[in-house]
């Protein structure tokens, strides 16, 4: 097993609204070994891109905070770093690609005056050895006729195009983490699978460890060698790629599978997860599954259940287990 | 080489947008006019000569060598006065719509990058500021600095500083909340690196279109500070103040003393307006396909 590249400890991130205060990240808790793939799935607002922000401490400020534990990154804590020393962190040590390709960039700037960017900032490069290395970057994420590509404007390039710019971008300065949050949610399927099968192979160039953000089960089975289900700010299983597919332990990863289209033949009914993501203002009480459970048992509604290792590399949260 | 393809590419644009290049070319002539007074100004704009009061322009036949659009009050010639003053008038819209622009920009930028109550604070202050008529707010930033063409400036430039911070509020609050700037924190880049490098060149834009409208505004106020006696001090010609010396003439039908100045503020205003518009179109990124 390789070493453990990042470790996230009993992290908490609450955000502050008018109407109270959010729970978006409560207790979370996940490690990323170096040169993995790590998923981290969940449905839509369960707190996942809050994860990623915090790691690299852009959540919305100030209304957020991380108000408890810790992310260890290369021996370092996170949480306890200034603004400062998190500038030299991002987009050199750890970078973050965003799910609009479409938005993600500077439209009044020539998408290689970014990459050029990134790289005279963090490795003190000329502008014109940037610039060189600039065309190197898009030619790795094959962009055809990089010469050309480096001077057009965002609105030149397709979805797909701009999400390999982005990528290039993230990678200039070969970080060790690539955070993805649902990169490809935005693109069509076709450029989908391209895009994730570059991620991929650059991941394998590169040796960069990779934490990839999706709501897509697919995806993970397909591209990742780990998975953490997240569900209302906590981390609902945590497994192996293949033993979480083959034997699904917490009935809302269950309920997800179930959700899903099956292409061995049997066919049946799919099935939707009654309800709907909890209010994180005011969770419910003990499992935060428990109102949408089938399995549920009287004392999920009053405690809450641990994560626990219930084989070699499997954990669980759930009172049934 | 790529500026040269984006300026060519820009005057290809602006030549198809009709409205836009007769702004251009109606800038173009005022700015000849304002470089090159004395190759075209048939007369001395300050000389007068009291026996010649009011004579009739080429319209009338006679004279029309020497005094084409006829004299003022004090005899002078109408034309030349209103050719050197275009100088004046350029300036005085350029000069104080600089400083408008770079105090607006100033403020907005941080006004509407930082929020909370450094954007509290600033706006209650333009808010004030907006409550007055922009010519009272003239006149009385005059009274408090004195008059003269430089204190009319000064003036007008404050004057136009609300509205400039407020359009580039609203267009930095706008950027501030796209994905690129959250993509650019991610690469680590600091607020002031985001705030000058990817908002202030997204701003920019919509901040010129505005300031090249706003130059017609300054001008008209210029004008009217010089119509009131604020502004550029006598004899220097100023369209404003020519307007305000022979605004009697009209009863005894002196028309062309009063006409031409304010033909030449008219069609000064119009250009600008035109060429702002046509700006607005050209200078967005998107539309340039």
């Amino acid at each position: 097993m390789k070493p453990v590249l990042l470790q996230v400890e009993n992290l908490k991130t609450y955000i502050t609204t008018h109407r109270g205060v959010v729970r978006a990240v409560d207790g979370v808790s996940f490690e990323i070994f170096e040169e993995e793939t790590l998923g981290l799935v969940g449905e839509s607002g369960c707190g996942k891109s809050m994860t990623a922000l915090s790691i690299l401490k852009l959540y919305p400020k100030p209304q957020g905070k991380i108000v408890e534990g810790k992310i260890v990154f290369e021996g370092e804590d996170l949480v306890r770093k200034d603004e400062e020393e998190m500038l030299k962190i991002r987009g050199k040590r750890i970078s973050m690609i965003f799910q609009e390709p479409m938005t993600s960039l500077d439209p009044v700037f020539p998408v290689g005056e970014g990459i050029v960017e990134v790289l005279m900032l963090h490795q003190g490069l000329s502008r014109s050895e940037a610039q060189r290395e600039a065309v190197r970057l898009l030619r790795m994420v094959r962009i055809p006729e990089p010469e050309r590509r480096v001077h057009q404007y965002p609105h030149q390039l397709s979805g797909g195009m701009r999400q390999r710019v982005m990528i290039a971008q993230a990678l200039a300065c070969r970080p060790k983490l690539l955070i993805a949050d649902e990169p490809t949610t935005a693109l069509d399927v076709t450029v989908q699978a391209q895009i994730l099968e570059l991620i991929r192979t650059l991941k394998k160039e590169t040796k960069t460890a990779v934490l990839l953000i999706t709501h897509d089960l697919g995806v993970v089975a397909e591209y990742c060698e780990r998975v953490a289900v997240m569900y209302a700010g906590k981390i609902v299983e945590k497994a192996d790629v293949l033993s979480l597919f083959a034997r699904p332990l917490h009935p809302y990863t269950r309920a997800l599978l179930g959700a899903l289209p099956r292409l061995d033949g049997k066919r049946s009914r799919l099935e939707a997860i009654p309800g709907s993501v909890p209010d994180l203002i005011a969770p419910p009480s003990g499992c935060r599954f428990h109102p949408r459970c089938r399995e549920r048992l009287p004392r999920c509604s009053e405690e809450e259940p641990r994560l626990w290792e219930v084989e070699k590399g499997h954990e669980v949260a759930c009172h049934r287990l | 080489m790529r500026t040269i393809e984006d300026i060519a590419e820009t005057f290809r644009l602006l030549c198809r947008n009709r409205a836009a290049l007769a702004g251009l070319v109606i800038l173009g002539v005022y700015v000849f006019v304002a470089l090159f007074p004395w190759l075209l100004a048939p007369n001395d704009p300050l000389k007068r000569d009291l026996a010649l009061r009011y004579q009739p322009g080429f319209w009338a036949g006679k004279e029309f060598a020497r005094f084409p659009l006829g004299t003022d009050y004090l005899g002078r010639c109408v034309l030349s006065r209103i050719i050197w003053g275009t100088r004046t008038s350029l300036l005085v819209g350029v000069i104080a719509v600089s400083i408008s622009t770079g105090l607006g920009m100033f403020l907005g930028l941080l006004s509407g990058y930082f929020g909370g109550w450094v954007d509290i604070a600033l706006m209650r202050v333009v808010d004030i500021l907006f409550a007055f008529p922009s010519i009272l707010l003239a006149i009385t930033i005059m009274a408090a600095l004195g008059p003269g063409l430089e204190k009319a400036m000064i003036a007008i430039g404050i004057v136009y500083t609300p509205q400039m911070a407020r359009v580039v509020r609203s267009v930095t609050l706008v950027i501030r909340e796209m994905e690129f700037i959250e993509a650019e924190r991610a690469l680590g880049a600091s607020h002031a690196r985001i705030l000058l490098h990817h908002i202030l060149p997204n701003v920019l834009a919509p901040a010129v279109v505005y300031a090249t409208l706003s130059v017609a505004g300054a001008i008209l106020d210029a004008a009217a500070l010089g119509f009131l006696g604020l502004g550029a001090m006598p004899p220097a010609p100023e369209w404003g103040a020519m307007l305000s010396g022979s605004h009697k003439a009209l009863t005894s039908g002196a028309w062309w003393a009063v006409a031409f100045p304010g033909l030449a503020i008219m069609l000064a205003v119009l250009g600008l307006n035109l060429l702002g518009d046509g700006m607005r179109d050209l200078l967005d990124p998107r539309l340039r396909m």
